[in-house]
């Protein structure tokens, strides 16, 4: 492979989107070529950089007021933007139909998660954490953390992947993982072994429905994200929502040692 | 309101002025209220209002472009001959708010003057958070086409920023 090549790799390298033969082969080219190593540095600051500038722009506080109410008409004498204007903001005022409808999508979600009762997923990484450990829950042992990724993602059709949180600081690193159905919900279970307590986490897809019935929350002001507590017979849980993906990150290791792990990795949406 | 931060953050970098990027967040909820019943509960609901959003950008701003004809517009001469030998910026550690805000508007900045085939495979995979092959249904188009073009995109938005990345982050303000 040349560094022409590479080039295209390094990029889906850098946004996790490689096949395993892609990935041995890119994974060999950088070890040997330096500018390569310095590309691919160069692509990840890149693409953080854009990340954390997506992150400073949020919505006006007067364009959701406008959704909203569904009026959005311009005030007196303001003109409507754009060469033909947007004419439905006028037709919207006037037409119950769509505003009710426009109630009905933002009350979709609400809804949709109101049909179902939430499921006992919290409950189940407890008792599968343990059986994990003792070995007796068969799971891919698999030690290169990209690997894995791309191993459990499409185990769940490329739907969503693991959190893949770097615990070398505890001195934890994946050596693992399976994907468990619970309620018909596809979860992914990454295990984690090293000097500390034992870890496993639990990513899928859900709501904070999903929080288990008796759980501390721990609000954190920084993040602004919602940290649950739970535990059983020594093991101790700790679940947050990062945009529709729930963490569960479960362990033996004291409580508010797995709460600092939680908060120092979690990302908010 | 779900997903109206992201979508405003896709509109407001893909529009050349803020209200654009308003009417097309409006435009986007009033059009996903119009076909709500075509949406499947439990599937990518931020997905689903992105594609509504493109579509409704590339109709009423983009009009006849779309994925047509880009393929080799940027080609070898836009190659940054560079590229692979610029030592990478060391990580400049905590910065302050002005520091972000600063880079934030610069970045902004040069993904507006990058064209919009390859700025929009950026926004939707980097900022977007969607995988290539849900940027691929977004954009109707290729998983491949949204490798090739993230990867030019990227060397287009760097050369953007030439410099401005890879100086070292003064704490100071002694300007």
């Amino acid at each position: 492979m040349n560094c022409q090549e590479a080039q295209g790799l390094i990029t889906a390298l850098v946004d996790d989107e490689l096949s395993a033969s892609e990935l041995a082969s890119i994974e060999i080219h950088l070890r040997e070529c330096v500018k390569c190593q310095f590309a691919h540095r160069q692509e990840r600051a890149l693409k953080t950089a854009v990340r954390t500038a997506g992150g400073a722009v949020s919505s006006p506080g007067d364009l959701r007021e406008k959704i909203l109410s569904g009026l959005g008409r311009p005030g007196k004498g303001e003109a409507l933007n754009g060469p033909q204007g947007p004419g439905w903001l006028s037709q919207l005022a006037f037409r119950p139909a769509l505003a009710f409808a426009l109630v009905l999508l933002l009350l979709l979600p609400v809804v949709y998660l109101m049909r179902s009762e939430p499921a006992p997923i919290a409950l189940s990484a407890l008792e599968s954490h343990e059986r994990m450990v003792a070995g007796s829950l068969s799971y891919i042992r698999e030690e290169s953390p990209e690997k894995l990724k791309i191993q459990l993602a499409r185990s769940v059709d490329g739907r969503f992947g693991p959190m893949a949180y770097d615990l070398s600081m505890m001195g934890l690193r994946p050596v693992g993982g399976t994907v468990q159905e619970v309620a018909g919900r596809k979860i992914i279970v990454a295990l984690y072994e090293g000097t500390a307590p034992s870890l496993t986490c639990y990513t899928f897809l859900g709501t904070e429905r999903d929080v288990p019935k008796g759980a501390a929350l721990f609000a954190d002001p920084e993040k602004k994200i919602n940290f649950y507590t739970f535990s059983r017979q020594g093991v101790n849980g700790v679940m947050h929502r990062e945009g529709e993906l729930i963490c569960i990150l479960v362990s033996e290791m004291p409580l508010p040692d797995l709460l600092a792990l939680a908060r120092s990795k979690a990302q908010p949406s | 309101m779900t997903h109206i931060d992201h979508l405003y953050r896709m509109a407001f970098h893909l529009a050349k002025q803020k209200e654009e990027a308003h009417d097309m967040v409006q435009e986007t909820y009033v059009r996903a209220l119009g076909a709500y019943h075509q949406f499947t509960p439990g599937t990518n609901m931020k997905a689903w209002l992105t594609k509504i959003l493109y579509n409704f950008f590339f109709d009423r701003f983009h009009q006849k472009k779309r994925w047509a004809l880009v393929e080799g517009k940027f080609g070898e001469d836009e190659e940054e001959p560079h590229y692979w030998e610029r030592v990478p910026a060391e990580n400049p550690g905590p910065e302050s708010q002005l520091l972000l805000k600063e880079r934030s508007a610069k970045i902004a900045d040069a993904l507006r003057n990058i064209p919009e085939e390859f700025r929009a495979p950026i926004l939707l995979v980097d900022m977007g958070d969607f995988s290539y092959a849900e940027a691929a249904q977004i954009l109707a188009c290729p998983v491949g086409t949204i490798r090739s073009r993230l990867s030019r995109g990227r060397r287009l938005l760097y050369r953007r920023l030439k410099g401005y990345l890879d100086a070292p982050e003064k704490g100071s303000t002694e300007e």
